[in-house]
């Protein structure tokens, strides 16, 4: 035990660092949104989130050490069988199945919910023992964007499906797609109202669209032979492409404009302050009022869209324009220093 | 050796902090010619990387005078360099500098893809390169998935794609171990003999080995410019 604790305690440090990158949730455009507005109406919402959250922290707790370090532990087979026993418990989720056993035998809640929360727990727990080189192959078929911008397109697209916001936006998006099939009458302004919701998701993501290229994304693409607006379009149109997915079977023209809107607040804030993000959380927004304002300009855009029609896409896509030129410009920029 | 490539004259480049001034560059003054292989090097904050960047065109504040080709680049705006550096140069920075999400072979499309080179061409382009540089088997793995030497060969790799008249090197084997940064060297030293010319910057005499001149550089100011009689590669 003397040698197993040192171990156990490192990997709990590593946990413990990793989970301060779920923090990225408070400055979220969704969680925002929820908290303030919808309050006891979003309780469906926490729910999701909280399901979508389960999924990362449920990841094996032994996966945040790396292999190689992890063999050069004086450990012998016996105390490395005890590690990967006790290290599971180092996963909140863990925990709060236990506490929900607790429940369960007071019966304040039910069998089913414990077994649902403990059957995503394995999901997750398992899904994390999938090398990344295999969960990453899988984003292989995301196809070719057309057009000279096409990969830088399709990379950016990829990167949007390694964000906890696009499984957010798919629940909902889906969840509603599916209930609008099976439902006898579903109201339209549901289907707007969800479509909105789920850009609302996205939307965050908007305003740090380099945040996934790594801290030198940003110079990397600074250095290509093309100009910044070019650029921020091809990571643009991949950012709509997803908005118009979600949205098609909802309310697409409303979600097309609700993008366009997300994405005209977002440039600025992505390539005046780019901050770093971490795959498979949510993304981190600038800042509260600005995450405010893009929440009202996205939910305008959409719901007049859908009150008259496609001729509010041109405002829409010239604010998208406007933004684009200006960022274009900050990009353009000549880069301060070369290191020597 | 061929005709003139690069000619700087009187290239100077500082910082502004007020009332004083720091340069950078101080009265450059370099001729490089087509097929030649040029070493650039010189302490930290020599101002090597600077020079680099600077004939590559990612800097455009600067004074005095350079021709590419006979072009006058101090005098063409952003949009026509833009298109010298799409048409002639590649470039290979220290830190591979890769598309993380894509794979060893979109990253190879990618500036064939802004060239508004043909599909089906692209795709012969690339598969060619792939073959020359020995990296079929590595075409649908991502950067991750390689090592640094393979990254930085695939770096190589994208930069050779659009068959450019000139490959700018930053510290290209600054982030490998030496026998990674031999291949690459080596690599080097076959694409110049294959007629394409090479400037690189580097901290290794080793390295600077493999070129045919060797400049170096101190404080901004270059103090000398050496060329030697034949190129050796080992």
């Amino acid at each position: 035990m003397a040698r197993l604790t040192p171990a156990l305690r490192a990997v709990a440090l590593a946990n413990s660092r990793d989970r301060g990158s779920f923090g990225s949730i408070a400055t979220n455009n969704f969680f925002l949104v929820t908290a303030l507005f919808l309050q006891k109406a979003g309780a469906f919402v926490f729910l999701l989130l909280g399901v979508i959250l389960l999924f990362p922290l449920s990841a094996d707790p032994l996966k945040k050490l790396p292999p190689e370090r992890l063999a050069l532990w004086p450990l012998n087979g016996r105390q490395r069988r005890l590690l990967r026993l006790m290290t599971p418990w180092l996963a909140p989720p863990a925990w709060i199945i236990l506490g929900l056993i607790g429940f369960a035998v007071y019966r304040t809640v039910t069998i089913g919910v414990v077994a649902t929360v403990a059957a995503f727990f394995v999901l997750g727990f398992l899904v994390s023992l999938i090398p990344d080189t295999r969960r990453q192959g899988i984003f292989r078929y995301v196809p070719a964007f057309p057009g000279s911008l096409g990969q830088l397109s399709r990379n950016h697209f990829r990167q949007m499906l390694a964000t906890l916001d696009f499984y957010a936006a798919l629940l909902l998006a889906a969840s509603a797609a599916i209930y609008r099939l099976i439902a006898p009458r579903f109201e339209h302004e549901i289907a707007l109202a969800m479509a909105v919701l789920s850009l609302l998701a996205l939307s965050s993501h908007a305003l740090c669209l380099f945040g996934l290229d790594g801290p030198q994304g940003f110079t990397r693409y600074r250095l290509l032979p093309l100009h910044g607006w070019r650029i921020l379009a091809a990571k643009n149109g991949a950012f709509l492409a997803v908005a118009v997915l979600l949205t098609l079977p909802l309310a697409p023209l409303s979600g097309l404009a609700g993008g366009l809107a997300a994405l005209a607040f977002g440039n600025f804030p992505s390539v005046s302050e780019p901050r770093e993000q971490v795959r498979w959380r949510f993304s981190s927004g600038a800042s509260i009022g600005l995450g405010l304002l893009q929440t009202f300009a996205i939910t305008s855009a959409a719901v007049l869209t859908d009150r008259f029609g496609p001729l509010i896409l041109l405002p829409c896509a010239m604010a998208l324009a406007a933004s684009l030129w200006y960022c274009g410009r900050i990009l353009d920029s000549p880069l301060s220093a070369f290191a020597d | 050796m061929g005709s003139s490539m690069i000619t700087l004259r009187n290239i100077e480049k500082y910082y502004e902090h007020g009332p004083t001034k720091t340069f950078v560059l101080r009265r450059v003054n370099i001729e490089i010619k087509e097929g030649e292989f040029v070493s650039i090097m010189g302490p930290s904050g020599a101002g090597k990387s600077t020079l680099l960047h600077l004939m590559g065109m990612h800097d455009s504040n600067w004074t005095g005078e350079y021709l590419f080709l006979d072009q006058p680049v101090h005098r063409l705006s952003k949009k026509d360099r833009a298109e010298i550096y799409k048409k002639y140069i590649g470039f290979v920075f220290q830190s591979y500098h890769l598309l993380d999400d894509l794979t060893v072979y979109e990253n190879l499309d990618i500036p064939l893809s802004y060239r508004n080179v043909k599909k089906n061409e692209r795709e012969s382009i690339v598969c060619d390169i792939l073959d020359r540089f020995n990296i079929v088997g590595k075409k649908d793995l991502y950067p991750n998935q390689l090592s640094g030497g393979q990254q930085q060969l695939v770096a190589v790799a994208r930069a050779m794609v659009a068959n450019p008249k000139v490959i700018l090197a930053d510290e290209p084997t600054g982030n490998l171990h030496s026998n990674q940064g031999k291949e690459i060297m080596e690599m080097f030293h076959k694409l110049n003999t294959g007629g394409t010319t090479i400037i690189q910057v580097t901290h290794s005499e080793r390295n600077a080995e493999f070129g045919s001149r060797t400049i170096q550089i101190e404080d901004g100011w270059i103090t000398s410019d050496t060329k030697k009689a034949t190129t050796s590669a080992s």
